[in-house]
């Protein structure tokens, strides 16, 4: 029994090493030349002083535009991340519990934008957005803005972009755990007389969590590197740490500095994204209660 | 699409398109040569690629870059070995050579490089060592173009661009150089060797005023037709080409205009040297230059080839100033604070006027 559990054993520690392995190769060898790099003094090969390096980091944060940008760099991919959430849980629930015999194939056509450049997108709301465009001709009709005030180059735009492309990611992860609720414990609560809000509140919420803190993820912090959503649709008036990386890496040559920012970058979205996660399993726990 | 994997493909993209470009041509029979350009800037149009490939019996492909970093970082990742010919502004060419992208060229095989404005051939920035890099292709100038039928007073100097009336109905070039030059001419500053903590001052200044900055033909175009702005600095021949599609934008050069040239080059180990030369001879000549020049919808700058320019009707001519304020001779020390300041305005967060 022992030996066979042992032999069980290395037989998984063998099939999984070619994914450890990549995991080592793909995220933490990348994650230390970063850190190397931003350690790094500039343009000189070699390691540079741990005093240069810390250097690097707090001249980042003495710097204000640098700092506002950084809020910006979280709060913008925030509330897109929460549109996602307000939009894609009630769609997520009706594939997974209202349209359940075409939820597959209403699943494939949410799944379009998937397959559609994310460069595409962005000039299609460029269109529609930019004076004379739909969406700014029905607001400027509506009164919400002047006929020739476009709507482009606003944080409003920025933020549409990231809704638009990270919507997706948000539906699968919480239609996923939609779905496994079976049917039997909402007709249960039913016929116990909980209302739509009981339901919500004390089973459909509590178990889609581990959904919705997936769906987080994966909209929030891909969300915080955007660099190409507010260099075409924030134009002047907004600016996110993704283009000062691309700025320092394509136009400065400047890597330790874009390998500072980088990691500035990361920290900080894992730790938003840490705090929002906690949130929401914090409501979780206050709903099973 | 993560972080990360976004970065990684915007860096690979270059690379994929040189690879996706081998690929088609290790089929082909015919030596393929291969250039790097701009996208829509003359070398891919389909008269020219007809009319080369018919004279050489050869194919060939372009790979696009949208900025002169571009084409640096193009060259640095791969491009040289794979590049034949290649298009740089007479402020980078001087990186590519120093930095050893680029291979010496033999004027003597240029049939038709005599013809060519002496004036820009003697440009320093296209010459090291008695040898020479470049040879000079189209020139322009960084000027103003503006909507008359919303800008009524005159415009004569970059000082339009500093004009709060156009607070939010005006664009600026995304160039570390053009940026750094334009805003020291504004100041009255020497524009090569500005004071920068003005210059930075005067360029957030402006970025007030912009809607957004512009990087490419398209960016401008689009800006400029929609009615989203009615000023900004542009290329001369982006103008022309704005004007001949029937949209109303006139153009003016300030006494001191950033003036900058293009040039071909023959990229270091290019597989295809003796292709490079017949293609930068065709580049320069009459049957070239003359017909390009004088189609307006293809945002001609001004001909390098001093016969074409001279035949040129009247209202199409631009003389070339010797003493104009070219973007060359700065070094790469000076480039890399310029490019850093540049990128500091450009990531700083300004409220705008409006």
């Amino acid at each position: 029994m022992s030996r066979g559990h042992r032999a069980r054993r290395r037989a998984a520690a063998v099939l999984l090493a070619p994914a450890y392995g990549l995991i080592l190769a793909l995220v933490l060898v990348p994650l230390a030349s970063l850190l190397a790099y931003s350690l790094t003094p500039a343009r000189v090969h070699g390691i540079g002083s741990l005093a240069l390096a810390f250097d690097r980091y707090l001249r980042f944060f003495r710097d204000a535009p640098s700092r506002i940008v950084l809020v910006d760099s979280l709060t913008i991919p925030a509330v897109a991340t929460l549109l996602c959430l307000a939009i894609g849980w009630p769609l997520a629930y009706a594939l997974a519990k209202v349209h359940r015999r075409r939820g597959n194939a209403l699943l494939v056509i949410l799944m379009t934008p998937f397959f559609v450049s994310y460069l595409l997108i962005i000039y299609a709301l460029m269109g529609l957005l930019q004076v004379g465009g739909p969406l700014q001709a029905a607001a400027a009709t509506l009164g919400l803005v002047g006929g020739t005030q476009s709507l482009l180059y606003s944080r409003g735009a920025v933020t549409l972009a990231l809704v638009y492309e990270y919507l997706p990611f948000m539906v699968l992860s919480i239609y996923g755990s939609l779905e496994r609720i079976e049917d039997s414990v909402l007709e249960a609560g039913r016929g116990l007389g909980a209302g739509a809000g009981r339901l919500f509140g004390e089973i459909l919420w509590p178990r889609s969590v581990p959904g919705v803190i997936a769906g987080c993820a994966l909209v929030f912090i891909p969300a915080t590197g955007s660099f190409v959503e507010p260099q075409i649709l924030g134009g002047t008036r907004l600016s996110m740490l993704g283009e000062v990386i691309n700025a320092q890496i394509n136009q400065t040559f400047d890597l330790p500095r874009a390998a500072t920012v980088s990691l500035v970058l990361t920290v900080c979205a894992v730790l938003g994204f840490a705090l929002l996660a906690l949130a929401l399993d914090l409501s979780r726990r206050l709903a099973r209660r | 699409m993560s972080t990360l994997g976004r970065f990684a493909s915007r860096a690979l993209v270059a690379g994929a398109v040189i690879l996706t470009l081998l690929g088609t041509s290790a089929s082909a029979q015919k030596p393929t040569l291969l250039i790097a350009n701009w996208q829509g800037y003359g070398s891919d149009l389909p008269w020219v690629v007809q009319a080369f490939e018919s004279q050489c019996d050869c194919t060939v492909k372009q790979v696009d870059f949208s900025s002169e970093q571009q084409l640096l970082n193009m060259l640095h990742q791969g491009g040289v070995g794979r590049i034949d010919a290649a298009l740089p502004n007479s402020t980078y060419i001087r990186y590519a050579i120093d930095d050893g992208l680029l291979q010496p060229i033999d004027v003597s095989k240029l049939a038709n490089y005599h013809e060519l404005i002496p004036g820009l051939t003697s440009l320093g920035a296209l010459h090291q060592g008695g040898k020479v890099y470049g040879v000079p292709w189209l020139w322009g100038t960084v000027g103003i173009g503006y909507d008359p039928n919303s800008v009524k007073a005159p415009v004569t100097g970059y000082a339009a661009l500093w004009d709060k009336q156009y607070a939010g109905k005006a664009t600026f070039n995304d160039d570390p150089v053009i940026a750094v030059m334009t805003a020291a001419l504004y100041l009255g500053e020497d524009p090569y060797h500005p004071d920068l903590a003005k210059v930075k001052q005067a360029l957030l200044d402006q970025k007030r005023l912009d809607v957004t900055y512009w990087a490419t033909t398209d960016d401008f175009t689009k800006l400029y037709t929609s009615k989203q702005v009615v000023v900004g600095n542009v290329w001369s021949g982006l103008a022309t080409q704005i004007k001949a599609n029937g949209y109303p934008i006139d153009y003016v050069t300030p006494k001191d205009v950033v003036t900058w040239v293009d040039n071909w080059v023959i990229v270091k180990n290019a597989p295809h040297p003796q292709l490079a030369y017949q293609w930068i001879d065709f580049m320069i000549s009459q049957q070239f230059q003359d017909r390009y020049a004088r189609d307006l919808k293809q945002q001609p700058p001004s001909p390098a080839n001093q016969v074409v320019a001279q035949n040129l009707p009247a209202d199409m001519q631009q003389t070339f100033q010797p003493g104009a304020v070219l973007e060359t001779g700065i070094s790469q020390a000076t480039y890399n604070a310029w490019a850093q300041l540049w990128t500091e305005v450009k990531t700083t967060p300004v409220k705008p006027l409006r």
